[in-house]
């Protein structure tokens, strides 16, 4: 079939294909310029409470608010660190806080797990046995992926390590959250460390916070005190959640200042507080707290009693081996399984005082002669006790 | 070279290239479905349509090679193709109008995604309830971000695309008084502190956060549900020294500062943004879901839209299916997070949207005058057979 004479001269469609061309061509992207209004620090908390009046600002990176527990002293957060606190046991042996943030996933959790492992002298672990090892814990911020990593061995010289770590995947970043030191030092802090978790929070998806883009100390305790209480009851500030003021409402508090010379011990779900005292750290300091009286007082004695292996007592004898002090508001009873028998080998010296319905043990246990030199250190310690 | 010409032509008027060319698509949108499964949408988009050849290494080469034309190589012939038979084999005439109407239709569509393939930009924005944005990000383009914050109300932002990274040579622009000199690039790579790694290799980073990071690169993703984290490390160079090489990282969200005769820039990698002349602030955020189940019904997204220029002040609902046009985007409800509190909308701005409508109203107005026509013509030869036989 012969063409037929076409409307418009052929030629006129070969420009439009060079365009064409041209443009698939100019896909290369250019350098752009432009001024935008100043990146507040914060851009929810500045926004005021009603969002239709909200300020024209553009969007900072999203920035965490906490609670600093009391004995963490904070860092100047260097190169990729967000944050950055220690806490030391007075003796000279301290663990380190970072927190760290990162766009993306972070990369892969067995790798990540793998890494904090082989910092403690662990073997790495297969993924098989990635479950086992990584707790949750949900808290106001999110899903926290939890890990408690502790070295089976000790580096020459070294005490054995310790490493907390937590993980949370948030807005297209994971943040990391790691506790690093002695295995006991980081072990005391466990409960401390939860609770930090659990009072992160981000301005603008959930309760607003008062505190600034620095974290917020709510402790009355000095920062730098070297050694300490558990703070995992720490009182946490009422303005801040619900959960927090029916927590503390509810729950017992008391505050106190170690001695710098007393080794923070590895506390646990039934102590508040642990301490080694003494030569060698042959005493122990235990600090409880169970709801009721537990007793009474003379049920109290006759067990310590039977503890360090001498007879129960009558009711009658009790003023024998029991007297009272009073600090800051609070009544103490103490006890000392020694007053009578000071020959005995072993000692237990303890403190009782009854707080919003809870008895709260001070307990010092060790060899007599220690326990003795301990007793003074150990009555001015109880002056440090307080209330929130 | 009329000759040529007409040669040229010749080959473009082939019916038999027409048919080549619908083969290869064929074969060509055959392959990159399979491969979907290795590369994901945007790789195979990328690799299958958005190029011109299909490139892969053969065993002993160093060096890939093209083995099949790619989606750009192919429409760049047929439409040609389509333009020339067009033009050479029809004649206007009004009872051919109808085709005519047809073909440019058709022409149109594919000249429209072709544009859209070049022009169109597809962003997110994450935005939590109570929260301002002026600006969206890209999902895959990234910037290195030089912001200058000596200002105490504005910034100044030069956002070099990283495709200018790659290369060797320096960048310069005139609001920087310092140039920028691509040390190394990345195009994935994950970043770890230097303290955490068994025996890095040394730091190219002489200034901020770099000195303190180990750079492990990685091979490039296209996997749907992984992110690619570029990293480079770029030199600083003022005219009478250098202000440092640093290490910037899609994976560093913190900016690094640099300060410089008096003036501080932030440096930054970043998702690349496309600031707009309005705000948008998420007032409410509602996630509906079937009685029962986890099965979204629907969400919606109640925003204030706040223009700069002051004319638009209003609240606007976007949810499933219902975007919200304005200042050249179409902002589209696509997802949600952190337990509702956080909205994420789908920014897709696109100048040849249009394109597409009218081209298939004309294709539908011109099949409709073909077939009208062509029933016109039966019912009056209807008409004219029962008149002859009566």
């Amino acid at each position: 079939m012969h063409p037929q004479k076409p409307l418009l001269r052929p030629y006129a469609c070969l420009p439009l294909m060079a365009l064409l061309l041209g443009l698939a061509g100019c896909k290369d992207r250019e350098i752009r310029t432009y001024r935008t209004p100043k990146e507040a620090e914060d851009a929810v908390a500045q926004a005021p409470a009603s969002p239709v009046a909200a300020p024209s600002v553009a969007q900072a990176p999203e920035r965490p608010q906490w609670q600093t527990p009391g004995l963490w002293k904070e860092q100047q957060a260097t190169g990729m660190r967000f944050a950055s606190f220690t806490v030391s046991d007075g003796n000279g042996a301290s663990a380190d806080i970072s927190i760290v943030n990162f766009a993306g996933s972070g990369g892969d959790e067995l790798a990540n797990v793998n890494r904090w492992r082989s910092q403690v002298k662990l073997p790495p672990i297969g993924a098989e046995a990635l479950p086992s090892q990584v707790e949750t814990l949900s808290a106001e911020a999110g899903d926290f992926s939890v890990v408690d990593l502790n070295a089976d061995q000790a580096e020459a010289g070294k005490p054995p390590a310790r490493l907390l770590g937590a993980w949370l995947h948030r807005n297209g970043k994971v943040w990391f959250f790691k506790v690093m030191g002695p295995a006991e030092l980081v072990g005391a802090q466990k409960d401390t460390f939860v609770q930090f978790l659990r009072s992160v929070k981000f301005p603008g998806a959930g309760t607003p916070s008062t505190g600034g883009g620095a974290a917020a100390n709510t402790n009355d305790l000095p920062k730098v005190t070297p050694a300490g209480p558990d703070l995992s009851n720490m009182p946490t500030n009422p303005t801040l959640s619900a959960e927090a003021t029916l927590k503390a409402a509810s729950g017992s508090i008391l505050l106190w200042n170690a001695p710098p010379a007393w080794t923070v011990k590895a506390a646990s779900s039934m102590r508040k507080g642990s301490y080694a005292l003494g030569a060698g750290g042959a005493v122990d300091l235990s600090i409880t707290a169970f709801p009721g009286d537990v007793g009474g007082p003379i049920a109290n004695v006759n067990r310590w009693l039977g503890q360090v292996g001498l007879p129960p007592i009558e009711e009658a004898a009790l003023p024998q081996y029991t007297s009272h002090m009073e600090a800051n508001g609070l009544v103490f009873f103490i006890a000392d399984t020694g007053s009578k028998e000071p020959s005995n080998p072993q000692r237990i010296l303890a403190a009782v005082v009854f707080w919003q319905g809870n008895s709260w043990f001070f307990k010092m246990t060790g060899p007599t002669e220690l326990v003795a030199q301990e007793r003074p250190g150990f009555l001015e310690f109880l002056h440090t006790v307080h209330t929130p | 070279m009329k000759e040529l010409g007409k040669r040229v032509l010749g080959f473009f008027n082939s019916l038999r290239l027409t048919v080549a060319l619908l083969i290869l698509s064929i074969l060509l949108i055959f392959a990159a479905t399979l491969d979907q499964v290795h590369l994901g949408v945007w790789g195979v988009q990328e690799k299958y349509f958005r190029s011109f050849f299909i490139f892969a290494k053969m065993r002993g080469l160093d060096f890939s090679i093209p083995i099949f034309p790619g989606g750009y190589l192919l429409a760049a012939l047929l439409l040609p193709n389509l333009l020339v038979a067009h033009f050479l084999r029809f004649r206007w005439s009004l009872s051919k109008s109808g085709i005519w109407l047809t073909h440019i239709g058709l022409i149109l569509l594919l000249v429209g995604q072709g544009l859209s393939g070049l022009l169109q930009k597809d962003n997110q924005i994450r935005v939590d309830v109570g929260q301002t944005r002026r600006y969206s990000e890209s999902f895959r383009e990234t910037e290195l971000a030089v912001i200058e914050v000596t200002r105490p109300d504005y910034d100044d932002v030069v956002a070099i695309p990283v495709s200018k990274l790659e290369g060797k040579e320096s960048v310069q622009h005139p609001m920087l008084p310092f140039r920028i000199r691509p040390v190394a690039y990345y195009p994935n790579a994950q970043i770890r502190p230097r303290s955490q790694m068994p025996s890095p290799l040394p730091s190219l980073a002489t200034a901020g956060v770099g000195p303190e990071i180990a750079v492990e690169p990685a091979p490039v993703t296209y996997k749907p549900d992984e992110m690619n984290f570029p990293t480079a490390y770029v030199e600083l160079l003022a005219p009478d020294a250098s202000l440092g090489t640093f290490l910037v990282s899609a994976m560093i969200v913190e900016p690094q500062e640099v300060t410089y005769q008096g003036r501080t820039w932030h440096l930054i990698l970043r998702a690349e943004r496309d600031y707009f002349p309005f705000t948008l602030t998420l007032k409410k955020f509602t996630h509906d879901i079937y009685p029962g189940t986890d099965i979204p019904k629907d969400f919606a997204s109640t925003i204030q839209l706040k223009s700069d220029d002051k004319r638009d002040d209003r609240e606007v609902r976007i949810f499933m299916n219902n975007p919200l046009r304005y200042g050249g985007r179409a902002f589209y409800q696509a997802g949600y997070a952190n337990n509702d509190r956080t909205s994420v909308l789908q920014v897709v701005s696109n100048p040849s949207w249009l394109i597409p409508y009218v081209s298939c109203a004309l294709i539908a107005l011109g099949l409709m005058i073909e077939f009208g026509m062509h029933l016109i013509g039966f019912f009056r030869r209807r008409t004219a057979q029962a008149r002859n036989t009566t």
